[in-house]
């Protein structure tokens, strides 16, 4: 791995010598070639796919191409960690990193012996934003509403399909467990958002937790029935589903958000190109209408803003410390 | 049938355009190790945003049926198989073209594929509805049980060393539990290493078992010499009716099982060769060499993982979950333009929907021609001296498998397992049971422990309470017993058939115990 990395950086270096040494570019020629765009999940996924639709938008911004490049691995932590100890400033100015929310949340976990914290990453703006979503079979009988499926699992486990432990649909869950007394549930973990379709309609499970996104045409096609969303407020594109909040008067947030960091010390001038060249890019409709067709949503937000959500998703799932629960088999 | 009126629709000049662009790209793609179709897929997704939606979709299935045959040229021709799906083949193909019978293996291959994928194809224009109500049954004991199933192939594939290749599936399942564990959020095994917290993949592995334990085993033997022995090669690329009748009901077990996996959500083309292969093992008659180039094994492999093509569309298209990886990003692509599986995707938008079948279809059918020509020139590399063979391959391994991912860490684990491949090979280790572990494990372990959770420790009447799972079970029984069942033609062997010499050659190496 060393080796490797350090005969990468040599070649980086070689091309960086042949086309003009980095980091002497000053801002107002800045980005001076082609900037990579870092994507911590193999290609085909729903974070390559967005990317994938934006670069040429943050292209035309920047005014210079951008090469989406996949690093996957690790839970994303193949990337992050390049992104964090690797990168340079000078060296690694023309690249920008995709970051999830709330996998980075994994470093919390003890048992994933991790350094970094939320502060490691240099935080650029925040993209797109999904809130948790919990549905039911719609044809099922006992649940009509989240009183339904609160009243049955004090009674006995609920069976929950969340994705894998750890995952924002898990942390709901689990924080549920925490703040709702006598809440009891059982998991059936499954690899993606759709082997939760395949578990609830072939009555696996009963309870989906997911995000509104991926869902929506199964609420259309009334084949799942949105049961709660794990929001402050009620969802734009949901507005009779109430939020867990309203029902049990305890704020459980969760959510899949997408954000962009650069590399650690990158000077304030490149810094803010970028994020400009960001917000124009996610306010062209023409782009926002391809993203609503991919059923993901938009979200701009920069400074006090987008570290208060980073926050707030932090303090749910340190509330959910999933990792401490009994019974984990 | 109101369908067929669609067809007309696909023969627009935009629609065979991409048609044909799909299947270049895809046997392309296939080809190369670590390229595969999902790769392929997903790259055309921003490119053909502004197409119409039928066009765009033609372009991605017929990149899928292609890919997946593309991948059984080196394979064959290698015994580097380009994608996970064709890994089955590379072992009896291989063996085929050690013994100067490559075009003859392309053939049947050919055959084979095409014939699957048009028989998935109408599967799924026709069946569509009945069998994604299928698909839903399978829950947790479902797949529990499917994976055991699959991972009795082992014993077959092991050709009567069946310790050693219980040993090596055991290895491979063993290798399947490193990263990061899904039902606990867990670290296992990684030692603290970032690059193994997502564990082995399948591709690595592959690549790594097969073609670059290929590359080592190359380098042994006099760099001069060829694979095939051969110094031409025949031009005859039609199959001839005589092969496909000898291997008749061996394609129809491939086909068959291939239409029925694909239905089985998360199994795919990299479980159906396998079932297929031992199916076709263990149904061996006297006379049959499998393991030393027998073409029926080949025809049954490559039947079944071009058969899973359609048929894992199905429940994509339909319930909008789908049964791959190439299924998946198919279904990325489908709603980016704002199109939603399920019902009223058949009711609402038959002129899409009905129209991209038939192009995948139609695609599968020129596939074969493509093909066939295409697979003739590459067939040319069983003619290269070793010396230059074995560095390209290690070539094309590292890079596809980095391309693959962009992981450094996966080339690592690819070497690694190019390293345990090869000597798992010399030592009649099967890497097969290897790779049949890892694909396995994982499948077979969260479905042993949603079961524990659901069925509060009690899985046994959970499982057999079920009856697509008694289904599943009673296939594992019959399989147990052919296993230990002395085969019909490995008796033929122990007698001393004459025959066994027959396509063989000094040097070849007999998998034998």
């Amino acid at each position: 791995m060393k080796r490797f990395t350090s005969f990468a950086f040599a070649a980086v270096a070689a091309a960086g010598f042949a086309f003009g040494a980095p980091g002497t570019a000053s801002a107002a020629d800045f980005p001076s070639k082609a900037v990579q765009l870092q994507v911590p999940f193999a290609p085909g996924g729903g974070a390559d796919r967005t990317f994938r639709l934006f670069a040429p938008y943050l292209a035309e911004e920047l005014g210079q191409p951008v090469k989406v490049t996949n690093v996957a691995g690790g839970g994303g932590w193949v990337s992050w960690s390049q992104v964090v100890n690797d990168w340079n400033p000078k060296r690694d100015d023309h690249k920008l990193a995709v970051v999830n929310i709330p996998h980075i949340f994994s470093f919390l976990n003890p048992a994933m012996k991790r350094t970094e914290k939320l502060e490691s990453f240099n935080f650029l703006a925040w993209h797109s934003y999904d809130p948790g979503l919990w549905l039911t079979r719609y044809d099922d009988e006992r649940f009509k509403n989240l009183e339904d499926v609160l009243a049955y699992a004090q009674k006995q486990p609920i069976i929950v399909a969340p994705g894998s432990f750890g995952s924002d649909d898990h942390i709901g869950v689990a924080f549920a467990q925490q703040a709702v007394p006598g809440f009891q549930a059982k998991f059936v973990t499954s690899q993606g958002d759709n082997s939760k379709i395949q578990l609830a309609l072939g009555k696996h499970v009963d309870l989906i937790a997911a995000n509104v996104g991926f869902f929506i045409p199964s609420i259309e096609e009334k084949k799942l029935r949105p049961i709660a969303v794990l929001h402050p407020t009620r969802w734009s594109l949901l507005p009779d589903v109430p939020t867990f909040e309203e029902i049990t008067g305890k704020r459980n947030i969760t959510y899949a958000g997408r954000t962009l960091a650069t590399a650690n010390g990158l000077e304030e001038e490149k810094r803010k190109i970028y994020l400009d060249a960001i917000k124009r890019a996610i306010a062209n409709p023409e782009y926002a209408a391809k993203e609503a067709a991919n059923k993901n949503h938009l979200m701009f937000a920069e400074g006090d803003e987008m570290w208060q959500l980073l926050r707030d998703g932090q303090k749910v799932a340190e509330q959910a410390a999933y990792w401490k629960q009994e019974g984990v088999q | 049938m109101e369908s067929l009126e669609f067809l007309l629709n696909v023969l627009t000049l935009a629609n065979m355009g991409a048609m044909f662009v799909g299947i270049v790209v895809g046997l392309i793609i296939g080809a190369i190790p670590g390229l595969g179709p999902p790769m392929a897929i997903a790259l055309m997704i921003p490119i053909s945003f502004e197409w119409p939606a039928e066009t765009a979709l033609i372009l991605m299935v017929s990149t899928y049926a292609a890919g997946i045959y593309g991948g059984s040229f080196t394979a064959i021709l290698l015994r580097a198989p380009g994608t996970s799906a064709s890994a089955a083949s590379a072992i009896e193909g291989y063996e085929m073209t050690k013994r100067g019978r490559a075009t003859e293996a392309i053939r049947m291959s050919t055959f084979a594929s095409v014939m699957g994928g048009l028989i998935s194809g109408f599967a799924l224009l026709y069946l569509a509805p009945p069998l994604a109500k299928i698909s839903l049954l399978f829950g947790p004991s479902e797949f529990f049980v499917v994976a055991l199933l699959g991972l009795t192939a082992i014993a077959a594939v092991s050709f009567g060393a069946v310790l050693k290749g219980l040993i090596a599936g055991l290895v491979g399942l063993l290798i399947s539990t490193i990263g990061v564990d899904a039902a606990s959020a867990f670290p296992r095994f990684n030692y603290g290493m970032t690059g193994l917290l997502s564990g082995v993949g399948i591709l690595p592995a592959v690549i790594g078992l097969f073609a670059f334990a290929q590359a080592l085993t190359l380098c042994e033997g006099s760099p001069k010499t060829n694979i095939s022995g051969k110094a031409k090669l025949s031009w005859n690329i039609m199959p001839r009716w005589s092969e496909i009748m000898h291997c008749r009901w061996s394609l129809v077990r491939g086909w068959t099982t291939g239409l029925i996996m694909g239905i089985v959500p998360a199994a795919g083309a990299s479980v159906a060769q396998w079932i297929a292969y031992a199916w076709e093992i263990q149904r061996g008659k006297p006379g049959d060499k499998f393991g030393e180039g027998e073409v029926k094994g080949l025809a049954a492999t490559e039947g079944s993982n071009n058969g899973v093509t359609g048929t894992s569309l199905i429940p994509m298209f339909v319930l909008g979950i789908p049964g791959g990886i190439s299924a998946a990003v198919i279904l990325g692509a489908l709603m980016i333009h704002g199109l939603q599986p399920g019902d009223r995707l058949f009711t609402d938008s038959p002129e899409v929907i009905f129209t991209v079948i038939w192009g995948f279809i139609l695609a599968n059918f020129f596939m074969g021609g493509i093909a066939a020509v295409m697979a003739r020139t590459l067939a040319y590399v069983t003619l290269f001296p070793r010396g230059l063979l074995a560095p390209i391959i290690m070539i094309f391994c590292v890079v596809g498998t980095f391309a693959a991912s962009g992981n450094p860490w996966d080339v690592w684990i690819m070497i690694a397992m190019g390293i345990i491949g090869y000597l798992a090979q010399k030592y009649n280790f099967s890497p097969a049971g290897i790779l049949l572990g890892i694909i396995l494990g994982p499948i077979a372990e969260e479905g042993l422990r949603n079961v524990l959770i659901v069925s509060d420790d009690s899985p046994f009447s959970f499982i057999f309470s079920r009856w697509i799972s008694d289904v599943i079970i009673f296939m594992i029984v019959i399989a147990l017993y052919y296993s230990f069942k002395p085969k019909a033609w490995d008796q033929a062997v122990e007698q001393g058939e004459a025959t066994l010499a027959a396509g063989g050659k000094p040097g070849d190496k007999i998998i034998d115990d």
